[in-house]
């Protein structure tokens, strides 16, 4: 029996390999794509603001009252500028440790770096939150540091300033792995016959490494650029109230204010830019980084 | 082979790079044995209440 099957598909490559992708693809199709096109379609309707009732008729309601309200707009912008801020800092942090860990680390120092690395990611999201909102508070850890040094304190908590800390914490290993695979591929044999036609270090790292290193600093931007983004937890409890971000104003829309079209009108915001994100970062090769 | 200089700076801000990932992670251990249950810093009195509350 088992040789008749092993026989049936050996013939029948194509249904072999269409057995093979349907469950991955059955699960992209259901709950990714057919999540988004729910999302979308919500967008459309409305809600009745007597009865509070969603009436199901199409309309681009949401979309146009979202654009006109400028409130939105400057939560989209304050957002977005948080994201690239992120971004940036976790590339600036990253790229020096990757370095490190692919060019003159010993392989048993690698591999340390490597656990340390990923181990505050085995702990909890939430805990992590909360310790920065610790460590920003008023009389907290970095406000006692900058004392004993003679630069503080400072109104760190519940500012733009905390949750930019925070933020860069969270997803720096994101960003150090793409980053170690992109520099682990890079040949030695390229930064010596740079060095041989006289290239200095800057020269080097300028002309040979950074353009190898740019698709893995792409690949990491995408986790960092796109968490930042849809993050709605860490703006709350690092950010307070005074801070609103997309994630905030979708949680507040469909929780407290029960207006769901509305929400998903907002959610459809970080989708694009997102989409549009991962255009411009195929092109800069971020997928072969992955 | 880098230079000299280049090479102290990579380990400082590797150094740096693993302090800003473990420091926070050690000032939450840190917090979980403050007898305190309002949370402030430098901690006064340790104590394990909350493990044993837990």
């Amino acid at each position: 029996m088992r040789r008749r099957v092993s026989a049936f598909f050996y013939r029948r490559r194509r249904l072999k390999l269409g057995l093979l992708l349907l469950p991955p693809m059955g699960w992209i199709l259901v709950v990714y794509l057919a999540a988004l096109g729910v999302l979308l379609l919500t967008s459309l309707w409305v809600e009745d603001e007597l009865s509070g009732r969603i009436l199901h008729t199409f309309t681009l309601d949401n979309f146009r009252q979202l654009w006109n309200d400028p409130t939105n707009r400057i939560i989209t912008r304050n957002t977005v500028g948080m994201a690239i801020a992120v971004t940036i800092t976790d590339a600036l942090l990253a790229f020096p440790l990757a370095y490190y860990m692919v060019r003159m680390a010993s392989p048993k120092m690698r591999a340390v770096l490597f656990v340390g690395v990923l181990m505050p990611l085995w702990s909890s999201y939430l805990i992590k939150a909360y310790t920065w909102r610790l460590i920003t508070a008023e009389d907290g850890p970095l406000n006692w540091a900058l004392g004993k040094v003679g630069l503080g304190p400072y109104h760190i908590a519940y500012t733009y300033t905390a949750m930019w800390l925070a933020f860069s914490y969270m997803w720096l290993p994101y960003m150090i792995l793409p980053v170690y695979a992109a520099l682990e591929r890079v040949p030695l044999s390229f930064l010596e016959a740079s060095s041989d036609l006289g290239g200095r270090a800057w020269i080097t790292f300028r002309k040979v490494i950074w353009p190898l290193a740019l698709p893995g600093i792409a690949a990491g931007s995408i986790f960092t650029f796109s968490l930042t983004l849809g993050d709605y937890v860490l703006p709350d409890l690092v950010g307070g109230n005074n801070h609103d971000f997309i994630g905030n104003v979708i949680f507040r829309f469909q929780g407290v204010a029960q207006n769901l079209p509305y929400a998903a009108a907002f959610a459809c915001v970080p989708v694009a830019i997102v989409i549009v994100y991962l255009i411009v970062m195929k092109r800069l090769g971020a997928f072969e980084a992955l | 082979m880098e230079p000299r200089a280049v090479r102290i700076g990579l380990r400082a801000a590797s150094t740096f790079v693993m302090l800003f990932l473990y420091l926070p992670l050690l000032v939450i251990v840190m917090q979980a044995f403050s007898a305190s249950p309002i949370p402030g810093w430098p901690i006064g009195d340790y104590s394990t209440r909350w493990f044993r509350l837990a």
